[in-house]
């Protein structure tokens, strides 16, 4: 099991970074929309997720970036990471850009070919099923942060239990969070 | 390792005298452990294997294990015919351990003779090709093989006893010494194995009786000595006859082995991710990869419209929550927040209810609006104790903020209004259990149902 995930350190951290970063995202003001309101949120709630989690994990630092690479979060986001956590997240999402698009197209082509080749062969049934679980593969790459640019299944799963492990923190946190705080409407 | 010692005792014995009574005994040795487990799986194997070790001639044992036993020369010319052939089985044999070992790792050990028999056939035709290979590929292999578990590697001697022949026990000689010596054990019987092929056999068996010892007493350094040395080849050559058909037959199961080794060894580690995953992903009871993967994807969905939803809600009670930053950061553990959380709540929520008891006078759809915005709904005053009497069960230690908050509510109402159909109570309870930093949380939770837009149903730790 991935330990770090669930522990109690883990959640400590993760929601007083969320605390700051909501304080931070003033939600107090009543002239917020609502849309932009969920959106501050969600983004603080990630970013307390992400760092909370450390620079250590790939996925980390991919949904910092691509939070980082929407203009209109900027401003929030340096207020939250600071002005040097900010650069480093903006300019690991650019590059994570051009990453992701060139390892697309490679994709997409390796796909196109294996399953060309694949299709013909005695063994169809493994063939089939081998395809399924790559497209599922595909699927959930695009799901996961940063999960366009890892090679390999293993560490794409990996990954995934992470960021699951995360998730549920995250959710159990922002549960917390709601019932624990009547605020007004 | 009880078991491990004894069986290193007898085979040391064994390799000081008679080498047949000690094949008996690891054999019944090998038999007492998971004899029924290696029979029932992978019966073709198994006869595979048997043939293979019966065909090493009982003395094989005894003229690799003694020293200075047999007259030289002739000993040396048998052996260098017989080097080749015995390198076959005795170099599978210790793969072989190698493997079922990582089978058995990964499949939980519970089919593990199954898996062991697929890794048998695998394993020896590894093996077949390994000695071709050359060396530092196949310490390479073994050292993939040896480091780990000596739990596993326990089961190996024993399970390979069943086949049963010198062979057999020089697996198990090296194996055992393994588990117990580490990695270094393996690698000093597997040189031996090696080098046999390429090296004179006279001036191994002198150091063949050392050896295994050595590797017994956990000599990791001798063992790691012995490896780059030719010196172990003794351990291995007995010359016993491995004709080249079986190596051709072993063959069959794989393309290239280096590959196929390799993928066996993702393979595996892919499977673990998996398995762990199962456990966090519900409902993953599938046994299907693509369905498995099916129920991740589907569940990282959900669980990221959780987020979203929530981060919808009213999340934005960052000036209630502020007091509890203030707090957690200088105290440092959830149980402050407990503190700090109901002292900021009791005041906001005296403020809620007067202006709820206020809105209720002029109109009540307003104020049930002003609640559900909140997150609140009204209850019955009845439901309301009967909730809270059971969440004071489950957490105790916030029990004192009930109280407060059950007043709270009678002085709001004492009609019985009938609470909103899409409360869920319990939701709000479970939610709240787990960890206790949700203290504060608790005991709203209880009193004051719960969010009407929650669509989160956690489980009961």
């Amino acid at each position: 099991m991935h330990a770090p995930t669930s522990s109690r350190k883990f959640k400590k951290a993760f929601m007083e970074q969320l605390l700051v970063s909501l304080q931070v995202a003033g939600l107090t003001s009543k002239t917020m929309g609502l849309q932009e309101r969920r959106d501050a949120v969600r983004l603080s709630s990630d970013v307390a997720m992400a760092v909370a989690r450390g620079r250590a994990a790939p996925w980390a630092r991919a949904l910092v970036a691509r939070h980082a690479s929407e203009r209109r979060n900027e401003a929030l986001l340096r207020r939250i990471l600071g002005g040097a956590g900010y650069e480093s997240a903006a300019a690991a999402g650019r590059s994570r850009k051009i990453v992701r698009r060139s390892h697309g197209a490679c994709r997409r082509k390796r796909i196109k070919s294996s399953v060309m080749a694949a299709s013909s062969g005695s063994n169809g049934g493994a063939m089939v099923a081998r395809r399924m679980v790559k497209k599922r593969l595909q699927v959930l790459r695009k799901l996961v942060p940063g999960g366009e640019a890892l090679h390999g299944s293993f560490s794409l799963l990996s990954q995934v239990l992470d960021y699951v492990a995360c998730l549920k923190t995250q959710v159990e946190l922002m549960q917390r969070l709601c019932k624990g705080s009547p605020a007004a409407a | 390792m009880q078991p491990t010692t004894r069986e290193l005792q007898a085979m040391a014995a064994a390799a000081a005298g008679a080498g047949q009574i000690s094949m008996g005994d690891l054999r019944n040795n090998g038999h007492a452990g998971p004899g029924g487990a290696n029979g029932g799986g992978g019966g073709v194997h198994d006869d595979f294997l048997d043939q293979m070790f019966g065909s090493l001639p009982p003395s094989a044992w005894h003229e690799l294990a003694t020293a200075a036993a047999a007259a030289k020369p002739p000993e040396d010319d048998s052996g260098m015919q017989q080097q080749q052939q015995f390198g076959g089985p005795y170099d599978e044999s210790v793969m072989l351990a190698s493997r079922l070992r990582q089978n058995q790792i990964s499949g939980g050990g519970g089919p593990g003779s199954g898996a062991g028999g697929a890794a048998k056939q695998m394993v020896l035709q590894q093996l077949a090709d390994l000695r071709q290979a050359g060396h530092g590929h196949g310490h390479h292999m073994m050292l993939q093989g040896g480091t780990g578990r000596g739990d596993s590697g326990m089961i190996l001697p024993l399970t390979l006893g069943n086949g049963g022949s010198g062979g057999d026990v020089q697996a198990l000689l090296k194996a055992a010494a393994n588990s117990a010596g580490g990695e270094a054990g393996v690698f000093g019987g597997f040189a031996g194995s090696l080098q046999q092929q390429q090296q004179h056999f006279q001036p191994h068996p002198q150091q063949t009786a050392p050896m295994p010892n050595q590797t017994f007493g956990g000599g990791a350094a001798s063992g790691g000595g012995a490896q780059p040395q030719a010196g172990a080849g003794g351990g291995g050559g007995g010359g016993t006859q491995a004709p080249p058909r079986q190596r051709v037959r072993a063959r069959r199961g794989q393309a290239t082995d280096p590959h196929s080794i390799a993928e066996r060894l993702r393979r595996e580690r892919i499977a673990e991710r998996m398995k762990a995953l199962q456990e966090l992903v519900p409902n993953a009871n599938k046994t299907d990869k693509a369905s498995m993967l099916d129920e991740i994807i589907d569940y990282v969905k959900f669980l990221q419209l959780q987020v979203k939803v929530l981060s919808m809600s009213r999340l934005g009670g960052a000036a209630a929550v502020a007091p509890l930053v203030a707090d957690m950061s200088s105290e440092g553990r959830g149980g402050a927040g407990n503190g700090g959380g109901p002292a900021a709540e009791s005041d906001s929520l005296t403020v809620t209810e007067q202006q709820v008891a206020k809105l209720m006078e002029e109109d009540m759809g307003a104020a049930m609006q002003y609640l559900q915005g909140k997150g609140l709904c009204l209850m019955p005053v009845s439901l309301a104790s009967a909730i809270s009497s059971a969440t004071c069960q489950l957490r105790p230690p916030s029990g004192h903020a009930f109280p407060h908050h059950l007043n709270a509510m009678r002085q709001m109402h004492d009609a019985a209004v009938p609470a909103s159909p899409s409360m869920s109570v319990l939701t709000a309870q479970s939610a709240m259990v787990p960890g206790n930093n949700g203290g504060a949380c608790a005991a709203d939770g209880g009193a004051e149902a719960s969010h009407p837009k929650d669509a989160a149903s956690v489980s009961k730790p």
